[in-house]
């Protein structure tokens, strides 16, 4: 599953209206409970752990695609 | 899974090592004027204060990147209790806030995670759609927004300047709802205020007259207090422990000046207790300079519906005699919203939601809102209006 399928299953929006600009600003479901389910249901997916520090710059899909890269995951 | 301890991003419950960053954080979120020796010096007042566990500073969270605070949670100790059951230590939870940078992310959720770990039984009086989903997701049931009335005091000064549309007028009945539309022209302001006094009067004469008493001014004595709550406590299923030490405590002293104490007497003997908070002079924009005073506290034995009608009228006389031009009461028991029909209260929407968490092992709690008594000064809510 590739990464905005996960920011699409978890703001139920369409996949095909998410790119690497996508953020907790343009999101309006994206709020404090929103960013943590989607931290779950990525560490679920790639089967990856993020520290504290990576959770808090994980705020747009470009920078969530980096991390992930630089945790292994592939998709 | 994440874990924000040992990393220099981590939540911490706060002790006199971070009154730096909380002091900052209260001058970035809330442009307060606090210094790091303030903060110690509050810390320890309001543990000299602590109704729970007294000596020990009630718990405050910060979310720190560094030493740098970018979000916090404060907490108010309360006793509260069941019918039926011993009272039980509290908190109120208050003061959820993330600096903008980091809103959206972690933080908020991380907080609230640690205190919902660490106070037990845990309350909140929450209006954001957004910090209502947090708390429930960390088990905390939503009974509902906590009733808003208001009572029109100088109608006429409130038709001419209040925004109709911006404070819901529009549920209120439509015999006033047309009258203040045409009453805000200037000139007809006078009248449409009588018509609203003559109508609001002579239901109150019909509908709402209470018991005869004697109203009194000062602050009564903790026991007077001690045992009005005492009689009223077998009649109410969930409440905070209104005993003369909290009564005391939270409007007394020095705070004396912006509560007004409403007592009720009867030969001698303390049956009824209000306090009323005078109009902020900065208030709600959507009022333009409407004077609203607020009841803050509510006393009286549920059973006995007179006291309540009187109560409820001395708090009217009370506001007016401060110069207010209306009076809010915010109430969720079920015997008290019948007597402000009848004292020509109309109900305004709510949009402060009461929510719960009940640890493990904590007090059954009803699931009914109107089975608890709150008024507007719980939690400090009374400071938002």
């Amino acid at each position: 599953m590739k990464p905005e399928d996960v920011l699409a299953k978890v703001f139920g929006v369409p996949a095909r209206e998410i790119d690497d600009r996508t953020s907790n600003r343009t999101l309006p479901a994206w709020d404090s409970l929103g960013h943590m389910t989607l931290i779950v249901e990525l560490e679920s997916t790639y089967a990856v752990s993020f520290s504290a520090e990576e959770t808090l710059r994980m705020n747009d899909l470009g920078t969530i695609k980096r991390v992930l890269r630089e945790r292994g995951a592939t998709w | 899974m994440v874990d924000v301890k040992d990393t220099a991003a981590r939540v911490v419950q706060v002790g006199d090592e971070h009154a730096p960053a909380l002091a900052e954080f209260y001058t970035a979120a809330w442009g307060q004027a606090v210094t790091a020796d303030g903060v110690r010096r509050t810390r320890a007042t309001t543990a000299a204060a602590n109704l729970v566990t007294p000596g020990e500073t009630p718990p405050t969270f910060l979310f720190l990147l560094g030493d740098r605070a970018v979000g916090h949670l404060g907490t108010i100790p309360v006793k509260f209790a069941t019918r039926g059951g011993a009272d039980a230590g509290a908190h109120w939870l208050k003061g959820l806030w993330v600096l903008p940078e980091q809103q959206n992310g972690p933080v908020g959720f991380l907080v609230l995670r640690e205190a919902t770990r660490q106070v037990g039984l845990a309350m909140a009086l929450v209006v954001e759609l957004a910090a209502r989903r947090l708390f429930r997701a960390h088990g905390f049931s939503d009974l509902g927004p906590l009733p808003n009335d208001l009572k029109l005091l100088r109608p006429e000064r409130v038709l001419r300047r209040i925004d109709l549309g911006a404070v819901g007028l529009g549920r209120f009945p439509s015999w006033l709802w047309a009258s203040a539309r045409v009453v805000q022209w200037p000139p007809l302001a006078f009248l449409g205020g009588i018509k609203i006094r003559f109508a609001t009067g002579l239901w109150t004469f019909l509908r709402g007259r209470g018991a005869r008493v004697e109203l009194g001014d000062a602050f009564p004595a903790r026991a007077e207090l001690d045992r009005l709550f005492d009689r009223m406590r077998p009649a109410i299923e969930a409440t905070v422990v209104r005993d003369g030490a909290y009564l005391a405590h939270r409007y007394g002293g020095r705070r004396e000046r912006e509560y007004l104490p409403v007592p009720l007497w009867v030969r001698g003997e303390l049956t009824a207790f209000a306090i009323v908070r005078r109009p902020s002079g900065a208030g709600d924009p959507r009022l333009r300079g409407i004077r609203v005073a607020v009841v803050s506290e509510l006393l009286y034995p549920p059973a006995e519906p007179k006291l309540g009608l009187a109560i409820l009228a001395a708090t009217e006389r009370r506001a007016s005699e401060i110069g207010a031009d209306a009076i809010l009461v915010s109430a969720s028991h079920h015997a008290v919203r019948p007597l402000l029909r009848r004292r020509g209260f109309l109900p305004l929407p709510g949009n402060v939601h009461f929510m719960v968490r009940v640890p493990a092992g904590g007090p059954a709690l009803p699931t009914q809102f109107d089975r608890f008594w709150l008024t507007r000064g719980d939690s400090e809510a009374d400071e938002a209006f």
